[in-house]
């Protein structure tokens, strides 16, 4: 059983406002996942209520493949929003509640501190912390009971570079001991970083669940230069491989329909007198894949609602 | 139970002004029974001796210190409620539950505290009584007549910490809850006075009195004083009536404080 947690059809409703809308993905063991979505889109209470600090309003979940219980949060380390523990208590005493609480032994505790470097500074009372050593003590606490599946909401906000670069090292180093990590932030450069999959939401709904590569559903896109530009776009337009072709200055964008590789490209043009300067095959990067898929979204919607 | 235990100890006995606040009840209380001996409040310039007046023989001594020991149920009641919403402010109750603590053992952690402040206090009142007791009376022949009043002070201990757990976890914030406790208290007194004023003098059960503060109240009734029994020479204390129905009342009140508090919980997202 390598499904580490399933979500089938989860909503949550404040009031009249929508929330979360019939969420459904699942997360394998030992990946990255990236949780990402605009701020409002339902992240955070997605990840309370699968923590059970909010109550669902419709829809189930199951951990490891079992219904809910607490002792499946005892194999889990989170930390959800921002870091919260007692302000006036050591680093050391603020981790030891964590650890009665989760039954893991307190000689975990000088070790994940180091892990998070913060060994120096374990007497120091929490309120004395700045905020990125209170994220980091955050995680140290998530892992004292070396959790099978870390989820972090938003760990590097409000960071700054320093902080951040810290708390990906951390990330990755977690990773590399195979737990399956769940990361939800509105960072998209942060998830291609650091995730290998990605769930994204928006407007609590899930409009995409897989790996980083095959998000767009896309082939890419060449980007062309010939010494004639318009003798190029003639020849690229009578060709079946292309659904958008568009100049830009003198170099020519051409978006694939059906798959084809660059050395094909090349040879067919040569064969038809155009000799290229310039030819590269790309895929949009995640912020443009993001951003795509959000706008397809919102136009379906649109134009659901002009049928209507 | 012992990690609910240890869980609330970390939280609240490493706490510096909670832990000044335990320390200063609990020493006041210990020395209370030392105190109320050598503290003689005077009326018109007429010094009261207290002792001379038998306040702390048996069976008087059990009423009138349960009655004055209660006042300092007060201080703990703070730390009950600060010691919830504070959970509340710093959200750690979020990720308490996050971690993995369930609501209930959480609700149980914070009655175990309560349970525990009531305990520690009964068991010093009862010694405080009974040191008093002994070394006033000069024939103690059935030195635990009254001694219900004991079992009086607990339940009101009890009633009081639950009703302060409910309202903590219901207000979440400590000011406007320790407000609201003091209100709720306030409003119970204004309805019995109404009830009373506007019924005949004859009779004795008023309605209001079956309301959860009145109801703690009527377990530890004010000392009988009878100043003109001194110019007879006859005791100057009688022993008042121990409400045993009210004890029911105040048992079903402390169930349902609970029994709220943890649908409250259940029910409220963090």
């Amino acid at each position: 059983m390598n499904t580490v947690l399933e979500i089938d059809k989860l909503s949550k409703h404040f009031g009249s406002l929508v929330a979360v809308d019939d969420i459904s993905f699942s997360v394998e063991k030992g990946n990255v996942y990236g949780l990402l979505g605009p701020n409002g889109s339902g992240k955070t209470t997605t990840l309370g209520m699968i923590l059970n600090v909010v109550n669902p309003t419709k829809g189930t979940w199951r951990w490891f493949g079992k219904t809910h219980s607490t002792d499946s949060l005892k194999k889990i380390g989170a930390i959800i929003e921002r870091p919260n523990f007692y302000p006036y208590l050591s680093a050391v005493k603020n981790l030891e509640t964590v650890a009665i609480i989760k039954q893991a032994p307190f000689s975990r505790i000088e070790e994940k501190l180091e892990t998070v470097d913060l060994l120096h500074r374990k007497d120091d009372r929490f309120s004395a912390f700045s905020l990125g050593m209170k994220q980091r003590l955050a995680i140290a606490a998530a892992l004292l009971n070396n959790p099978e599946v870390l989820i972090l909401d938003e760990p590097t906000n409000g960071l700054d570079p320093q902080g951040i670069i810290k708390i990906r090292e951390i990330i990755k180093q977690i990773a590399s001991t195979g737990t399956t990590i769940i990361l939800a932030s509105h960072l998209l450069d942060e998830v291609e970083k650091v995730c290998s999959h990605v769930v994204v939401l928006n407007k609590g709904k899930s409009i995409y669940c897989g790996t980083v590569e095959n998000m767009s559903g896309e082939l890419g896109y060449f980007e062309l230069g010939a010494a004639s530009t318009g003798e190029l776009i003639n020849m690229l337009e009578a060709m079946p491989y292309f659904e958008k072709i568009t100049r830009m200055q003198n170099l020519v964008s051409a978006t694939l329909k059906t798959d084809l590789n660059a050395e094909e490209l090349n040879e067919m043009l040569v064969k038809s007198g155009i000799f290229l300067s310039h030819l590269v095959k790309r895929k949009n990067n995640l912020e443009q894949q993001f951003l795509n898929l959000i706008k397809n979204e919102t136009d379906d919607t649109t134009a659901k609602n002009r049928m209507e | 139970m012992i990690r609910l235990l240890k869980i609330e100890w970390n939280k609240t006995y490493n706490y510096r002004t909670a832990r000044i606040f335990i320390i200063l009840y609990f020493v006041l209380l210990v020395s209370m029974g030392y105190l109320v001996t050598i503290i003689n409040p005077s009326i018109d310039n007429l010094s009261i001796n207290l002792a001379q007046f038998g306040a702390y023989v048996f069976p008087y001594v059990w009423q009138n210190i349960t009655f004055f020991a209660d006042f300092g149920s007060i201080f703990l009641g703070i730390i009950i409620i600060t010691s919830i919403t504070n959970e509340y402010t710093y959200r750690t109750i979020k990720q308490n539950l996050i971690d993995g603590l369930t609501k209930k053992e959480f609700l149980l952690s914070k009655l175990l505290v309560s349970l525990i402040f009531a305990i520690l206090s009964t068991l010093i009142v009862f010694f405080a009584c009974l040191i008093l007791g002994l070394h006033y009376t000069k024939n103690p022949d059935s030195i635990f007549t009254g001694a219900e009043f004991i079992l009086g002070y607990f339940l009101k201990l009890s009633a009081f910490f639950s009703f302060c757990t409910l309202f903590a976890v219901w207000i979440r914030k400590s000011g406007f809850a320790f407000m609201c406790v003091f209100l709720w208290r306030l409003c119970e007194i204004i309805i019995l006075s109404i009830e009373k004023f506007n019924s005949d003098s004859s009779s004795s059960f008023f309605l209001s009195n079956l309301l959860p503060a009145n109801a703690a109240t009527k377990l530890l009734p004010f000392p009988n004083i009878k100043p003109q029994n001194l110019l007879t020479g006859e005791p100057v204390f009688s022993l008042g009536y121990f409400p045993c129905e009210y004890c029911i009342v105040v048992v079903a009140y402390i169930a349902i404080f609970i029994i709220l508090s943890y649908r409250l919980l259940k029910k409220r997202d963090l």
